[in-house]
């Protein structure tokens, strides 16, 4: 009997509650991918590797657990619909203990059919994400296979999401009395109490958010400089999450009183109703807002920060293998048994394709260290560090062939750095002796890509050498192609060594190919990762915001049904609902959107501090489509529950 | 829109009709039911359940409409004016009070009051003036900043009668106004009707089952059956003879009354 009336309950609310079931589906769908994707054998062999799935699994039993705090809330809101249903239960003669299993298996039962529905939209899903891996792995795309351990994984997530989201909505039903259940709480509509202390708060939040994100700004400065560390970073944003719900929180209690405050405002129309209806919502779920916000402005921070990594990947990349293959040999390392000979090495690369150009080039070190002295890199712990010096012949080899002006030098030097060396660096003034003879300092430059793999260096004259100890050669190439197997490649040139007491791989040479699919695959995931807990962030924030707007239906039915009693057309109720609804929706989502801009704004400054100013117009353009695609998506869903909002409200008047 | 006839008619009806349903399953509600109420009167409408006392209430508020038949208020026939139209003239011309009060529970009283004024789009000061005006009329000014919530339910109608009055409405509908009310607070209601009745010359039309709130009226109709089976008119008499008259009647109708 209980299993009969909880599948036709259940039959009912899937066409009634369309939104809560879609939002369950599309989280389930959302999970069964990611799932799939981690799971992959392929790809993990490829990329993936145990620290990256461990790292994913840790991120995605994070977001179900969010999820599973916010289906509770959800699943709160939609045993409130009901309550009057459960009410009349208790009245029959069933017991607290009847309803509530009736509950739980009314759940089980939306828990399987969503679960069902969910994973088969992922089927989909996964291969939509495997074509998104495939494509910035640059790897073909071919139908990929499924996990029967990913499934599994995401089976029992789903469960165990929906157990603690029933349990803790279910505390509702056990402590609920039956009076309560049929008449609805009686709960007395109240002025903001304190508005001015809420305005307060308010202010306070903005400024709070203000501070973080200008803390935000001298961080990246400091840090960059090697003046800092990530606790700053992690401290910044807890200050400006928290004013976000800060703010969030007191604007809720305050906007409307103080717009309820100008009589002229008030007095038009139906301003009056329109800011009670809204005082109301949003004083009661001042709290809701601001974790919705929060998370809101996790899943646009956290977007914005993953495309802009992928920007900074290929900017990266272009500083540190300016060329498609780099040789590296320090002469202070003596063991060179079980490596190949430079030959030897070439050999193996022509097999893959030919060299067309090699440019050599030597660091020369005369054992003291008056560049290092100039920068927080001496001094204790940095006792063996050497000045080391290149040629400017050399040199401007090496930098002419990529766009670079070449350097004179006569009586100088040119010294290149880092952005955390040159931070406290000298500008001029500064003279060096070399083979007896001294040089001035001609400038710092930061801009040059990585030639050498250390903080600092000096250009100098070519007699300034002559005589000097050589301390690394290198040996760069053009390639006449780069589809060659990067992979096999860099599995051919690399050696074991021994290190720590393990073993482990390593090479003389890097492979610009190689490290571009390294750094393509990372992002991959870290972009998939980002796409995922933000997709599911931004469906559950959405999906509560509906439903909250659904559970009100009730009552609002019945006032503008009085609106309507006492004069006001159908358009005009239409429209009231409209600004009601949509402004409820958008609060929580207008200052996350707006966090896009600090966010965008600081990965520029990170990408102007690192010379890639290549990539500051499109870091820009990332953010705002971001923004974009985040307010499009979330019209969608708002759009979705006007119209179910207006179908109830408005067209049963 | 077209016109009626007298001037001092406030609400005419004409053989109006109204059917719920469709071919077999169709019931009559109203049968040719015609009727006048003059500039400040006060008409009670009384009758069995289901006797048609709500949906002549109804279509005469523009709420519902009629099968055939026309309904003219100061003049004007309403029963096949467009939405638009009916929605301001609702907001103009009718005054309602409900069983449940119908008093919007987010807004304070003041602001229920005030409403049909900010839909007329008036002034902040005119708006402020009619408010102290019903509100001292009526004496809920120590209500004014309170929630209806906080109020009792006699203190919700008189609320209620006030935002029925503030735009001076042609006619005051009253449906089942002491439904929900104790005794106490239905005569105190009633006696508010009459003084706005007298007072501010409210034209007044209220649906009851109850004699002893029907006897406040001057003027008596008792539906059957969707049709005027009878009228009672007050005249010179005491209230409590024309109670006890409207209780012959209605024993005579055979309807359910109901003795405060």
């Amino acid at each position: 009997m209980l299993c009969k009336l909880a599948f036709r309950n259940v039959k009912r609310q899937i066409g009634n509650e369309l939104i809560y079931f879609m939002t369950v589906a599309i989280t389930v769908a959302f999970m069964f991918a990611i799932d799939q994707v981690l799971f992959n054998r392929t790809l993990y062999d490829y990329a993936v590797g145990r620290d990256l799935q461990g790292g994913m699994i840790g991120l995605i039993v994070l977001i179900s657990a969010v999820v599973a705090f916010m289906l509770s809330y959800a699943s709160a809101f939609m045993l409130r619909l009901r309550r009057r249903e459960f009410g009349v239960y208790l009245t029959c003669g069933m017991t607290r203990a009847d309803v509530l299993r009736l509950f739980l298996t009314e759940n089980l039962l939306i828990c399987i059919v969503a679960l069902a529905v969910g994973m088969l939209f992922g089927l989909f899903l996964y291969q939509g994400l495997m074509g998104m891996v495939s494509m910035m792995l640059e790897a073909e795309f071919t139908a990929a296979s499924y996990s029967v351990k990913g499934t599994w994984f995401t089976v029992v997530l789903v469960f165990l999401v929906f157990l603690v989201s029933c349990l803790l909505a279910a505390r509702y039903l056990y402590r609920v009395t039956i009076h309560e259940l049929v008449k609805g709480r009686q709960t007395r509509v109240k002025s903001v109490r304190f508005p001015f202390v809420w305005t307060v708060l308010t202010i306070g939040g903005a400024a709070g958010m203000a501070a973080a994100v200008i803390g935000m700004r001298s961080w990246v400065r400091a840090y960059l400089s090697g003046a800092s560390t990530m606790l700053p970073l992690l401290e910044r944003l807890f200050l400006l999450f928290g004013s976000l719900i800060l703010f969030h929180f007191s604007l809720a209690h305050s906007l409307m009183a103080l717009l309820l405050k100008r009589k002229r405002l008030r007095s038009r129309g139906t301003n009056t109703f329109l800011f009670r209806q809204l005082s109301a919502s949003l004083h009661t779920n001042a709290a809701m807002m601001g974790m919705i916000a929060c998370l809101l402005a996790i899943a646009v921070i956290g977007l914005d920060a993953v495309f802009m990594e992928r920007l900074g990947a290929e900017a990266r990349l272009a500083v540190f293998c300016p060329y498609d293959l780099h040789y590296i040999i320090s002469y202070d390392q003596d063991d060179r048994s079980g490596r190949p000979g430079l030959e030897e090495a070439k050999e193996i690369v022509e097999r893959y394709t030919a060299i067309e150009k090699t440019i050599s080039y030597t660091f020369y070190a005369d054992g003291g260290h008056a560049l290092y002295d100039h920068t927080q890199f001496s001094g204790e712990g940095y006792a063996g560090i050497q000045d080391s010096y290149v040629a400017v012949s050399e040199f401007n080899a090496l930098i002419t062939p990529l766009g670079y002006d070449a350097v004179e030098l006569s009586d100088s030097f040119l010294v290149v750095a880092d952005v955390s060396a040159a931070a406290q660096f000298p500008d001029q003034g500064m003279t060096i002796t070399l083979n007896g003879r001294e040089y001035h300092m001609a400038g710092v430059r930061t801009d040059y890509p990585d030639f050498m793999f250390r903080y600092l260096y000096a250009v100098v004259p070519d007699e300034a050498v002559e005589g000097m100890a050589a301390q690394q050669y290198h040996e760069v190439y053009e390639l006449k192609k780069n589809d060659f197997d990067a992979h096999a490649l860099e599995r051919d040139l690399s050696y074991a060594v021994e290190y720590g007491g393990r073993q482990s791989d390593s090479s003389d040479f890097i492979i610009k190919e190689y490290e571009r699919r390294e750094e393509n695959a990372r992002v991959a995931f870290l972009s998939v990762s980002a796409m995922f807990a933000a997709g599911v962030l931004l469906c559950m924030g959405m999906a509560l915001l509906a439903l909250k707007t659904l559970t009100g239906l009730a009552e609002d039915k019945e006032r503008y049904r009085v609106l309507s009693l006492i004069g006001v057309g159908m358009r005009d109720l239409r429209r009231v609902l409209f600004r009601q609804t949509f402004f409820f929706f958008i609060f929580p989502l207008i200052l996350p959107l707006v966090c896009g801009i600090p966010a965008a704004a600081l990965c520029q400054e990170i990408l102007r501090i690192n010379h890639m100013e290549l990539f500051v117009h499109a870091a820009g353009v990332t953010a705002f489509a971001v923004s974009g695609v985040i307010l499009l998506l979330y019209l969608l869903y708002y759009s979705a529950a006007y119209l179910i909002a207006k179908r109830v409200v408005v067209w049963e008047q | 829109m077209q016109t009626g006839n007298s001037s001092e008619e406030i609400l005419r009806m004409e053989h109006v009709t109204k059917y719920y349903g469709n071919g077999e399953a169709a019931a009559r509600a109203l049968n040719d039911v015609s009727l006048t109420v003059k500039k400040g009167e006060f008409t009670a409408i009384m009758g069995a359940s289901g006797s048609g006392k709500s949906t002549l209430l109804n279509v005469t508020a523009t709420i519902d409409r009629v099968s055939c038949g026309e309904i003219y208020v100061e003049g004007r026939m309403i029963s096949k004016c467009k939405e638009r139209e009916l929605s301001d003239f609702r907001r103009d011309r009718l005054g309602f009070i409900f069983q449940e009060y119908n008093l919007l529970d987010t807004l304070t009283v003041a602001e229920n009051i005030k409403l049909p004024l900010n839909l007329k789009h008036a002034g902040v000061e005119q708006t402020e003036k009619e408010l102290r005006r019903v509100a001292e009329t009526l004496d809920i000014k120590e209500l004014l900043d309170r929630f209806p919530g906080s109020l009792s339910g006699g203190q919700r109608q008189r609320a209620a009668c006030a935002r029925a009055i503030i735009t001076a409405p042609a006619l005051v509908l009253a449906d089942e106004p002491t439904g929900a009310l104790d005794s106490a607070n239905s005569g105190a209601l009633m006696r508010t009707f009459c003084m706005m009745n007298s007072r501010l010359q409210s034209t007044i039309l209220m649906v009851t089952h109850d004699a002893l709130v029907g006897s406040y009226a001057e003027r008596v109709l008792f539906l059957k059956d969707g049709a005027i089976w009878n009228e009672l008119r007050r005249g010179k008499r005491e209230q409590k003879l024309f109670y006890r008259e409207i209780l012959t009647v209605m024993a005579a109708l055979g309807g359910d009354t109901d003795v405060m």
